[in-house]
């Protein structure tokens, strides 16, 4: 109920879509432990994909696949039947279809029993910590949450209100003053030299993942306040040594998903390079399209599946096959992780861009080495929260979050004096708000 | 995270209040108590707002005019040098979206309102509206007892502290550390107002010219064609009720002016002709590129100190007097 109520806040009419969702979803679960043959066992996974695919389609797909197929054949999209819709997205729609399919797919399977309980099946796929913005929980991690009794677990939830902390010190002291900078510099890339792009984007990458990994942090925390146990969705991604060290720390949740469902059938186990490699552009295709209907997300997704691909092309040298992944867990970390972050940062300008031809101007115009005006940093000092963000980061990169060992190292007086002083922060130097960027998603 | 296999459940109510909900408490009572000291100390801060806030209440039935606008017109209106009694109620940052919600909010109030200003300054077509974020909406609730927020207020709306805090605690600062204080009149207008980059330059125009400066240069159709006819609503909305509309875009230094996107320029003047010929009666005042402001009339660019506020001003009751 608790979980309507904060979706139905936005916008109470589609709670009925959820309702639904939810219902074709049950009942999928349900009918398929008793399917006779393997065709109708086929049939009744296909109503939960058509289901789930089909509202992530016309909510959110629709209009840019008609725009696209009116585009190629020169056609008015207002003359013809398939007109574009006027609808709006509903919020965390691309979470909770991810989330209902993993689990008809996962009883399809035999991985999971299906939920006999419709109450928690509803609570599962509602619930409101992650509903609107992730993790995307796998019914087997959080189901048999709902069914077992719980009770109050009092490190649980004292560790979920230091993880809260440090999630609203990411996006409010992080994020939303990232976002002064590159709302500034990207509203008008061709006033702005190289080193202002430079610095945008680089804020860019902070801004999104302080903003997606400090929601996680609140979601997660929320959680734990309920004796709920969500995933880890980020791991300091931007240490990766490599695109495809990224992604096992970038979205976790998301990655695992796509790599279950997508990469996974479609490679097959296979050892052969095409194939894991033609896998690879699918899914990565798909990720980006996930984010959202415009050719600037594919393009973000296929231009890492393409550095991923080139990571893992097989040499084989002395006997022994191996690729530039290989070499790059042998170097320095600096090295690596200026390597990475490089390729990462560019695919996040076309994340950022409104569309391809800002994205290849802003690309263009950092490699021109246009001179940049004397800028200021926007933000003053406050970019200093970046390297403070890092540093606390790295030297706690085993932990969930910095404040998780807190309690063992320190005494209350010294516990709370850091705790008030992140408080301190939040309310000092907040940025201007801004909405969270996974919500559109 | 702790530890799943090593359990720390308490299933006792009492236990759970004593082990948790009593620390949590206590750790946030300094938090509240200070937050709570910090709203009251901005509530007695002196601004634009409260003394806006003020007018509204107290000559509410003689004020004839109404000023709203982005901080071009905050800076460039002093309605002392008005033969009427206006109101400015313009802010930094506040496009036609917020504008329109605040004339909804005083039109009711103002018996007397004849006229209505609005600004359009280059580019103000194109650029975007006043988001649902914009902070000042809870300002607006509390001076001005208008809910600009497009939904049912809760009592946390009126909180201004928490609207935007790193702007409150710089205030806080400014009033109690520092001696510089504003010098507002009754209307709210700050007559010492002087300081700015032209000042830091020493009013001198070669450094000014050569001092970097961006302006918004984006041109956006799509928001352009939202952007006019959201301002020929409020313009019907004006027109409805009988008022007369003043367009105005206060003066701008050739710093500025030069570097202004002739395409946007053009298409602002595009729309301020078809207004003309449409309604009727509408008075417009475009003063960008009047030449009779010095230098020393500017605190930047595009906003004039209080001296040019003055001659602006001037200029304005000249246009308000004649029919």
């Amino acid at each position: 109920m608790a979980s309507y109520i904060f979706y139905g806040l936005w916008d109470w009419r589609f709670l009925s879509l959820i309702f639904a969702s939810s219902i074709v979803d049950y009942y999928v679960g349900i009918l398929l432990p008793k399917a006779k043959s393997k065709a109708r066992k086929n049939s009744i996974l296909a109503l939960s994909v058509v289901w789930n695919l089909g509202v992530l389609f016309i909510f959110k797909y629709y209009n840019f696949f008609i725009a696209g197929f009116s585009e190629l054949f020169s056609l008015n999209a207002d003359e013809y039947v398939f007109s574009s819709l006027r609808v709006i997205l509903p919020v965390g729609l691309s979470f909770y279809t991810f989330q209902t399919l993993s689990y008809s797919i996962d009883v399809y399977r035999d991985r999971i029993k299906p939920s006999k309980n419709l109450l928690n099946f509803l609570c599962f796929v509602s619930f409101f910590p992650q509903l609107v913005a992730g993790p995307i929980e796998r019914a087997r991690n959080l189901l048999p949450q709902f069914d077992k009794e719980r009770k109050f677990d009092l490190e649980l939830a004292k560790d979920g209100l230091r993880q809260i902390l440090w999630g609203l010190f990411k996006k409010v002291v992080v994020a939303d003053n990232a976002a002064v900078v590159v709302n500034t510099i990207y509203a008008s890339p061709e006033d702005h030299g190289s080193l202002s792009l430079l610095y945008a984007s680089v804020l860019f990458f902070f801004q999104i993942y302080c903003d997606f990994a400090g929601y996680s942090d609140i979601a997660i925390g929320t959680a734990r306040l309920f004796g709920f146990r969500l995933s880890k969705n980020f791991n300091i991604p931007y240490l990766s040594r490599s695109v495809a060290e990224f992604w096992q720390r970038w979205h976790i949740t998301l990655t695992k998903w796509f790599t279950d469902y997508v990469y996974g059938p479609l490679a097959k186990n296979s050892k052969n390079y095409l194939v894991r490699t033609g896998a690879l552009f699918v899914s990565m295709g798909l990720i980006g399209l996930w984010h959202g209907a415009n050719w600037t997300f594919i393009v973000f997704g296929l231009f890492q599946a393409f550095t991923i691909s080139i990571e893992r092309i097989p040499v084989t040298i002395k006997g022994k096959v191996v690729n530039i992944n290989y070499y790059l867990t042998k170097m320095p970390l600096g090295l690596t992780v200026i390597y990475s972050f490089t390729l990462i940062m560019t695919s996040c300008i076309f994340f950022r861009s409104e569309n391809l031809d800002m994205a290849f101007f802003i690309i263009g115009r950092i490699l021109e080495g246009v001179p940049s005006e004397p800028f200021s940093l926007e933000i003053g000092w406050r970019v200093l929260f970046i390297p403070l963000l890092i540093l606390m980061e790295y030297f706690t990169r085993n932990q969930d979050h910095p404040f998780v060992k807190i309690e063992s190292k320190t005494g209350r007086v010294a516990r709370w004096a850091m705790y008030y002083l992140f408080i301190f922060f939040i309310f000092r130097y907040a940025g201007p708000k801004e909405e969270f960027i996974y919500f559109q998603f | 995270m702790p530890d799943p296999k090593k359990s720390s459940s308490i299933s006792s109510f009492k236990e759970i209040l004593k082990r948790f909900v009593r620390p949590v408490v206590l750790f946030f009572i300094p938090v509240v108590i200070i937050a709570t000291v910090l709203e009251l100390m901005v509530a007695k801060i002196p601004s634009t707002y409260s003394l806006v806030g003020e007018q509204l209440e107290q000559e509410a039935e003689n004020i004839e005019v109404a000023v709203f606008g982005s901080s071009q017109i905050k800076n460039s209106i002093n309605p002392e040098f008005l033969t009427k009694n206006t109101l400015n109620i313009s802010s930094s940052a506040q496009h036609h979206n917020t504008d329109y919600k605040l004339l909804q909010g005083v039109v009711d109030r103002l018996p007397n309102l004849k006229t209505v200003v609005f600004e359009l300054s280059y580019g103000h077509l194109e650029v975007p509206h006043n988001s649902k974020y914009y902070w000042k909406r809870p300002v607006f609730l509390k001076y001005y007892g208008i809910n600009t927020f497009d939904r049912a207020t809760t009592p946390a709306d009126s909180l201004l502290y928490m609207s935007h805090p790193g702007f409150f605690t710089t205030q806080l600062f400014d009033q109690y550390l520092r001696d510089s204080l504003p010098a507002f009149n009754r209307f709210g207008f700050d007559t010492g107002n002087y300081k700015g980059r032209f000042k830091r330059l020493g009013f001198d125009v070669d450094s000014i010219m050569r001092d970097p400066l961006n302006i918004s240069r984006r041109e956006s159709l799509k928001i352009l064609e939202y952007n006019t006819s959201y301002f020929k609503e409020m313009l019907d909305f004006c027109y409805d009720r009988g008022l007369s509309v003043v367009i105005i875009s206060p003066p701008t230094f050739a710093n500025y002016s030069e570097k202004r996107d002739l395409n946007t320029l053009q298409r602002r003047d595009s729309v301020l002709a078809e207004l003309k010929v449409n309604y009727p009666g509408l008075r417009v005042l475009i003063a960008e590129t009047d030449k009779r402001y010095l230098v020393t009339d500017f605190r930047n660019g595009n906003h004039l100190n209080p001296d040019g506020a003055e001659k602006f001003t001037k200029q304005l009751d000249s246009l308000l007097n004649t029919n």
